[in-house]
């Protein structure tokens, strides 16, 4: 498959992938909307356009989601490669739900690492990163993270123990959307220079549009040829593709009523 | 008579990691700078692609070590109880929220540590970790039984807390040590008037102290409790039920330690119940034997407080 059809595919699944977040979200009374919507594209890009991780795989590569908060747009991937049915997708939040408000694999088997404490992420994908190295194993390691943990220390530990142990199958994405829970993150706990950061921690740093299909992709291919861990600084949008959402921080985490829940479908073309 | 031959719990961790390992190819060993003084060395240079070095930075290495757990391997992470639960709290909660099998090794517990001072005293860490679900709290006395509750830890589908004394004491057991999580030890038994139930390194002047009260005409029994959670509720009640008093002893704030575990079976059932340990303070700095008997940890002191209890009642 060229790039260009990847990049096609990807867009056209992309209003369904986000109109299910903000389905799951609506039907649940509650969760974290703008910060699904920044991470999305990216989450479809590792799982389904590039990554090793359709249920048919014989062997998986690793995803991490760091940012656990943002499960509505990991179920609805997982949705989009089969682990999940459309109907599961609405218990999110809910007794008895497989679809826990952070990602739990007890629950959820399709979920391959329990996240949800910010700092704590990339510390859990580097140990199973240098575990697959010590079996000569293939398999990758992706990480999502987002701003917030970047201002957990525990992530700086483990940004520095991932090039001590050279960690070349670790590949790391943040979804930079510049926005906190309580406001922009430069206001919040500044957090810039990220590249010159990551880089004097002695890893791989490109710095892309986290929106833009052709430069993720791009971006995971130099990742693949790296000789140290790989940082992928994606500049987002929180609430990307949902005009009232879109930068604004009072979506980080809010209940979507109907009205504007169907506004929100009717953007996307989904109404 | 002489004195018998006292031995540190912790100097048996390297070279039962070692013995571990040579039939557990996955089993790793995570250290955060402190191995020489939890006694790595011998897992060091024995297995050295075995032992991951983290530096001072005890989250990270829990993270790692929950992420080697995720891609197959059998990780133990050792260090002093401080700065294993005291900081490492919320990330060891994780590896239990998610149902991992890992094993914390936390040394140098209690007034272990004495000169280094109340700073570094952990007195709290069987409170932090027993409120954590299905974690597994052990604690071992002497050397035999440290080795046998980390081969028994290794092999837990949970996280389980070992907590490993510093202090040094005889050996209490012939070997081979039968350890099994969950259950308790009846270590002495001249009757069921009093029953002491003691931790750690605790246990052996425990003994003592019930072998002083049973020349003087009390009937009373040691319980080596080696496992905190679970615990073993079945035979605690069946003592404490024939008992005139149960006493706690450990090497722990008196709060959410070994005397709370037994407070919640003793109030469940009606039963009174003493509870010896740290009062409610910081430590400082002096020699363990000296902390000890400044909180009223000493052999005599404990006799006291039992007598005192028995010639009031």
């Amino acid at each position: 498959m060229t790039i260009e059809t990847t990049v096609e595919n990807l867009k056209q699944r992309s209003p369904i992938l986000r109109s299910r977040i903000l389905r799951m979200i609506h039907e649940a009374g509650s969760g974290h909307p703008g910060g699904s919507l920044s991470v999305i594209d990216l989450l479809a890009t590792v799982m389904i356009a590039w990554g090793r991780f359709s249920p048919h795989a014989v062997e998986k590569d690793w995803l991490v989601l760091g940012k656990g908060h943002a499960a509505p747009a990991y179920y609805a991937v997982l949705c989009e490669l089969g682990y999940l049915t459309e109907e599961e997708l609405f218990t999110y939040r809910k007794a008895d739900s497989r679809l826990q408000g952070h990602p739990d694999r007890r629950k959820l088997p399709a979920v391959q690492v329990t996240t949800g404490h910010l700092g704590q992420g990339l510390s859990i994908g580097a140990g199973i990163a240098l575990g697959e190295k010590m079996l000569n194993s293939e398999k990758k390691v992706y990480v999502i993270l987002g701003d917030g943990d970047l201002h957990e220390g525990q992530t700086w530990e483990a940004v520095m123990a991932s090039s001590h142990f050279h960690l070349t199958n670790l590949i790391t994405l943040v979804d930079l959307n510049g926005l906190s829970q309580h406001g922009k993150t430069e206001r919040i706990m500044n957090v810039e220079p990220l590249a010159e950061k990551w880089k004097a921690f002695g890893w791989t740093t490109i710095s892309i549009d986290g929106h833009r299909y052709e430069q993720i992709l791009e971006g995971l291919q130099e990742a693949s040829f790296s000789g140290s861990p790989t940082v992928l600084l994606c500049r987002t949008i929180k609430g990307k593709g949902i005009s009232f959402m879109e930068n604004n921080p009072l979506w980080h985490s809010r209940d979507l009523p109907k009205d504007l829940y169907e506004k929100a479908l009717l953007e996307l073309g989904q109404k | 008579m002489m004195d018998p031959l006292k031995i540190a719990p912790r100097d048996v961790i390297g070279e039962t990691l070692v013995e571990v390992a040579k039939q557990d190819t996955r089993l790793v060993v995570l250290d955060a700078d402190l191995g020489r003084s939890t006694r790595l060395t011998a897992f060091e240079t024995q297995f050295p692609e075995r032992y991951l070095q983290f530096g001072v930075a005890e989250q990270n290495a829990i993270g790692f070590a929950s992420g080697l757990v995720y891609s197959g391997w059998h990780p133990v992470f050792v260090t002093f109880t401080m700065f294993s639960i005291g900081l490492g709290w919320t990330q060891i909660r994780q590896a239990a929220y998610a149902g991992l099998p890992l094993t914390i090794i936390g040394t140098h517990p209690g007034f272990d540590i004495g000169p280094d001072g109340g700073t570094h005293q952990m007195l709290e860490d069987i409170a932090l970790a027993r409120v954590i679900p299905e974690i597994e709290v052990l604690t071992p006395s002497d050397n035999l039984e440290t080795a046998a509750a980390i081969k028994q830890g290794i092999t837990s589908p949970r996280v389980t807390f070992i907590r490993v004394g510093r202090h040094p004491i005889p050996i209490l057991h012939e070997p081979p040590v039968e350890f099994v999580i969950g259950k308790a030890e009846v270590l002495f038994q001249s009757g069921g008037d009093y029953v002491l139930i003691a931790d750690g390194s605790m246990v052996y002047d425990v003994l003592n102290v019930a072998k002083r009260l049973t020349t003087e005409g009390h009937s009373c029994c040691v319980i080596n409790i080696r496992s905190i959670k679970p615990i073993d509720e079945d035979l605690i009640i069946a003592l404490m039920g024939r008992a005139k008093l149960t006493i706690t002893i450990e090497n722990h704030t008196i709060f959410g330690g070994l005397g709370s575990a037994v407070a919640e079976i003793a109030a469940q059932n009606g039963r009174r119940l003493l509870r010896i340990g740290s009062p409610d303070c910081f430590g400082r700095s002096a020699d363990t034997d000296t902390l000890r008997h400044m909180v009223g940890l000493d052999a005599d002191s404990i006799y006291k407080k039992i007598k005192q209890f028995i010639c009031e009642t």
